[in-house]
């Protein structure tokens, strides 16, 4: 080669005279700014975190334990701390009163009345049942907690009388792990096998294709009571948990692995993958440097869209019974108890869990959106 | 015409045709001759020009000779640096990797042709990396000397193909183009994308890389001043076939082919001063998958007789080194580049 | 008052887009005069406005762009005193009216304005309909005839098909038919042979002249090919970064063209049949980022003429350099002395019309 010369001729010369100094940011940052953008998304994305952080410290927030029954207190109303007392005095602490349950004797209800003659301040930051965060991190540290024999429900309790409030937050930890669980691993297969399809082509190609238009093709829920009354009932909860995660990805792969196929196909012919190819670049390489990284943020978006409908399957097969299992709960299981219209009516508190589902989804799905806009970033 | 030995690439009767299939069992009822007997050679250190209209199959048979695409018949004679003869249209996979040392592509739009997750020392890197030729500090030395001859500064290497203007990324891919230091390139409208003014510069950059090289191109445009410009010959293609081919003072002007001269009139002039009447040809391109009967020029061809549209009229050397394909070709006396 | 010669005078007109990242003023300032029946040709490279200036005459101009100054003088409906389409609400129906019936636009691209899911017929007799007080029978009538205007082979039968099944060339000839059906005064023309192949733009060149004849419209050409604009244009205005540099008519620009930036483009394309050997002229660098301006001539970084000290730090101003002959460049200021006083920006073609 020459080396770089000293009288250079014109066609070099001031070439680059005027590159922008502003559009100097990587694509990376790009993708950033434009999701920035997008406001419903970025609210999304920190409801998202408040929720995983919650569920992740499920056992501070709740003042009671997954297990823990209050007999005394089966189907409760909430019991909210109060600021203001019998006589009307104002409180800046919280506080409740101990409630004496009794059962009518006439009508079989039970009924509630307070013992107004003791205040049971709320504490903060309190001791109280022990618990465990992530499987190793002991401690007994709640966010809230008042003294026996007094009681807060804040969104009343079920029919064995445990606190849906601390309950919601452990179910949480399931409901919003089976999707990402589930995703993941449809995103591994999917992914790989839409890759292979759309760059090899050829009979594999015929015959994934062939097999995700049947799966498609089954009405989801069907398919999934019929998945799930496979898993064996001797299985523990976590090899459950598992179990339900693949029987969510594997009716959801083929929707992903298609739009992979799809993407991975168009690319195939772009200019700059034609290019490697005269470079003489591998198969491997063009996958993993050219194909991967161009629909890689696509993926994603994809991946971000489907975990609503995995965390609604989890519900679904919950609420009907053959997806999570007691000990265990999931959002899904706690409204099962909300089944009949009789609870409905009597228990409206029940469904709670409901607005956390719809919450969670609305949530995925903006960020959904903005994960979409950042993933072109040189669209108009 | 040019002697054998100094003869870079010899293409000899392609044909790249693409099967039209009907029914259910996907029956072939017809072919698409996208490229349909052409023949040609590029004598070492020239550029020759191939022009046609949208559709004449002029892309495809720089990617038929580039075997990105299966040539359906007819041979491509390489002349390797390091291998010799070799036809690309039937070579092996080791073979090709080999060749495409000497053989890379620019391509039309500089939008699409680099990847834009990767960055300049990613891009111009990767034939460098693919032929174990360099990595590392090397790697980035090299690359950093490939920016500079093409005018463009080596501290950008970092950076993406975004933040530089069509011009620009039109550079960064001749500089991919050159990294393994070929003798050939086929280079697919690689101005059309520009502005005027930035034609120009990348017009003399492909010249000087030329002369500092010793390349050789083939050059494909649908603008006949450009191709008229860098081209030491020109090949016409109409409809798949090739209809005239020369050196280029003598086609444009003295055109052999009357869809030459057809697309000479059409060139619009920079020059107020010159008649704006000039009946341009009437009809429309046919369709590849239906082309007319005998020559397929003779529907819009104001020479055309009665022999033209049921003989075809093969490519036949009408003066030395100048090839048409016109039942008439010596008898017609058609108009040059300046006679409008 | 007597009835204007022009049918449009365009005087200082901005449009600017508020972008993210700053404004970009797309047009700085533009004057220019469309007479009766006339052709200007608006000549420039990828991002100097040329296509905005056509948008913000039709008003079609879409936030984040805004018109933010000028006055858009048209004289076809009101020949004496004129509407200042600058000043109409962009979504009116007056404008609405306006565009099709009074002022017609063709695009590069021809499926921009096709809509792929009708005939051809039913949307040049859309457009006719709208505009004009006509049965459907009757609007079907014109539709035929504008599509033998345009030298459409069988218009009875194309009239039925699909633009999918129809050649680059015959949709830009539905378009262009589609354009003038309710006979329009003044015609933009927004790159409308870019897209085709040489053959074909020579024949649809050939049949916008024939059709202006014909017809008598004015036509607004924006091009950023010499050759194409050599053939169209009587007028033209070169653009740069959003400023007219230069304006004359055709032959006084080509046979002597005054600003750098104009000389720089006719010397940098290879000019066919003269093939010169060797290397073409250049325009060193390219045209900076609009959100970027030089400051002074913004064509001074790339002028071979530069002028330390006065070029990258005053604007200079569009003069008369000789009869009809207008260039911003201060290469010519001292030339243009006697017409210096004019203040700026001097609209060539009224003198004398006031």
């Amino acid at each position: 080669m020459v080396a770089s010369g000293d009288i250079m001729p014109d066609s070099i010369v001031g070439a680059d005279l005027d590159t922008v100094e502003t559009d100097v940011i990587s694509v990376r940052r790009l993708m950033w700014l434009r999701f920035k953008r997008n406001r419903l998304a970025l609210i999304g994305s920190i409801v998202l975190v408040f929720m995983y952080l919650a569920a992740i410290f499920a056992g501070f927030i709740g003042p009671y334990g997954l297990r823990e029954t209050h007999e005394k207190f089966p189907a409760s109303p909430p019991l909210l701390p109060r600021f203001v007392d019998e006589e009307g005095n104002f409180s800046f602490r919280p506080f409740v009163y101990a409630m004496e349950s009794k059962v009518d004797p006439a009508t079989f209800k039970r009924i509630l009345t307070p013992n107004t003659e003791v205040k049971y301040y709320v504490h903060f930051f309190a001791r109280g049942t022990p618990y465990t965060i992530l499987g190793f991190i002991e401690s007994d540290l709640h966010l809230f907690h008042v003294d026996e024999p007094a009681k807060v429900f804040l969104l009343g309790t079920d029919k064995q009388g445990r606190d849906l409030f601390s309950r919601i937050f452990y179910g949480a930890q399931v409901s919003l792990t089976v999707g990402l669980v589930g995703v993941s691993l449809s995103l591994i297969f999917g992914t790989l096998i839409g890759i292979a399809g759309g760059y090899f082509g050829g009979l594999f190609d015929d015959v994934s294709q062939r097999i995700i238009e049947v799966l498609i093709s089954f009405p989801q829920i069907p398919l999934w009571l019929a998945l799930a009354a496979l898993i064996p009932p001797t299985w523990s909860s976590v090899q459950r948990f598992f179990a339900i995660s693949i029987v969510l990805s594997l009716v959801n792969w083929g929707g992903l692995s298609r739009q992979v196929r799809g993407m991975v196909y168009a690319l195939r012919e772009e200019d700059y993958v034609i290019a490697a190819r005269y470079a003489s670049a591998s198969d491997w390489r063009i996958i993993t440097r050219h194909l991967l990284p161009n629909t890689l943020s696509h993926i994603l978006v994809i991946a971000t869209i489907s975990i609503p409908a995995m965390i609604l399957g989890e519900t679904a097969l919950s609420f009907l019974g053959l997806g999570i299992q007691p000990p265990m709960t999931s959002w899904g299981l706690l409204l099962n108890q909300a089944q009949h219209t009789r609870v409905l009516i009597q228990q409206p508190w029940l469904l709670t869990p409901a607005l956390f589902v719809v919450a969670s989804i609305i949530s995925f799905n903006f960020l959904g959106d903005g994960l979409r806009d950042a993933a072109d970033p040189f669209a108009n | 015409m040019v002697d054998e030995g100094r003869v870079v690439l010899k293409v000899q009767n392609l044909k790249k045709y693409y099967p039209i299939t009907a029914g259910l069992l996907r029956r072939v009822v017809g072919h698409v001759k996208a490229v349909d007997d052409v023949t040609f050679s590029i004598p070492e250190r020239t550029t020759l020009g191939l022009v046609g209209e949208s559709g004449c199959g002029k892309t495809t048979a720089a990617h038929t000779i580039m075997r990105g695409l299966e040539p359906t018949g007819g041979k491509v004679v390489f002349h390797d640096r390091q291998l010799g003869a070799v036809d690309l249209a039937t070579a092996d996979k080791d073979t090709l990797y080999q060749v495409r040392r000497n053989m890379q592509m620019v391509f039309q739009d500089p939008n699409s042709s680099l990847n834009p997750r990767m960055t300049l020392l990613d891009l111009i890197g990767e034939p460098l990396l693919v032929y174990k030729q360099a990595k590392g500090q090397e790697l980035i030395d090299r690359v950093a000397e490939l920016l500079k001859h093409v005018g463009l500064r080596p501290e950008y290497m970092r950076r993406f193909p975004h933040a530089f203007s069509g011009g620009q990324r039109q550079r960064i891919g001749i500089a991919r183009a050159l990294a393994l230091n070929p003798q050939f390139i086929v280079a697919d409208e690689p101005t059309s994308a520009l502005d005027v003014s930035i034609q120009a510069q990348t017009l003399n950059l492909l010249q000087d890389l030329q002369d500092e090289f010793s390349l050789s191109y083939l050059f494909i445009a649908h603008d006949l001043s450009v191709v008229e410009h860098i081209s030491d010959f020109v090949a016409v293609m109409y409809v798949g076939k090739l209809v005239e081919r020369a050196d280029t003072h003598r086609l444009y002007h003295n055109p052999k082919h009357p869809y030459t001269e057809a697309l000479l009139s059409s060139i619009p002039r920079p020059d107020p001063t010159t008649s704006k009447k000039r009946a341009p040809i009437k009809g429309e391109l046919p369709d590849p998958a239906n082309p007319p009967t005998g020559c397929y020029f003779h529907p819009r061809c104001p020479y055309a007789e009665a022999l033209c549209s049921h003989e075809e009229p093969p490519l036949q050397e009408v003066e030395p080194g100048h090839y048409a394909a016109c039942h008439f070709a010596d008898k017609l006396s058609l108009r040059g580049v300046n006679d409008f | 008052m007597a009835a204007k010669s022009n049918i449009l005078e365009v005087s200082d007109l901005k449009t600017h887009f508020f972008t993210e990242q700053g404004v970009v003023p797309a047009v700085d300032g533009v004057s220019f005069q469309i007479k009766r029946g006339g052709t200007l040709g608006v000549l420039g490279e990828s991002g100097c406005g040329k296509s905005v200036t056509g948008f913000s005459i039709l008003r079609l101009v879409r936030p984040p762009g805004e018109i933010v100054a000028g006055q858009i003088l048209y004289y076809g409906r009101d020949a004496v005193n004129g509407d200042d389409l600058a000043q109409i609400d962009a979504t009116s129906e007056e404008m609405r009216q306006m565009r099709g019936s009074e002022i017609a636009m063709v695009f590069q691209e021809p499926m921009t304005s096709l809509d792929p899911l009708f005939t051809v017929g039913n949307q040049i007799m859309e457009a006719i309909l709208y505009h004009q007080d006509v049965s459907k029978a009757e609007a079907r009538k014109i539709a035929i005839e504008m599509l033998d205007k345009v030298r459409m082979p069988q218009p009875r039968e194309m009239i039925k098909k699909y633009p999918h099944q129809l050649s680059g060339g015959m949709r830009q000839r539905v378009v262009i038919a589609m354009a003038l059906s309710c006979r329009p005064k003044l015609l933009i023309a927004d790159e409308p042979t870019t897209a085709l192949d040489v053959t074909t733009e020579a024949q649809i060149l050939e049949l916008m002249r024939e059709l202006q004849e014909e017809l008598g419209m004015a036509i607004m050409f924006i091009t950023h090919d010499l050759g194409v604009i050599a053939e169209m244009a009587e007028e033209v205005a070169v653009m740069y970064l959003g400023k007219v540099v230069e304006q004359s008519d055709i032959e006084s620009l080509f046979t002597d063209p005054q600003h750098p930036y104009t000389k720089a483009l006719m010397q940098s394309i290879p000019k066919v049949g003269q093939k010169a050997e060797g290397r073409l002229e250049t325009i060193r660098g390219m045209v900076p980022s609009p959100r970027n301006i030089p400051t002074g001539c913004p064509f001074h970084p790339r002028c071979a003429s530069f002028m330390q000290g006065i070029c990258d730090t005053k604007l200079p101003q569009l003069k008369q350099s000789k009869p009809g002959h207008w260039v911003s460049c201060f290469l010519y200021e001292d030339g243009g002395g006697s017409h210096s006083s004019t203040p700026p920006p001097a609209p060539p073609q009224s003198i004398g019309e006031g």
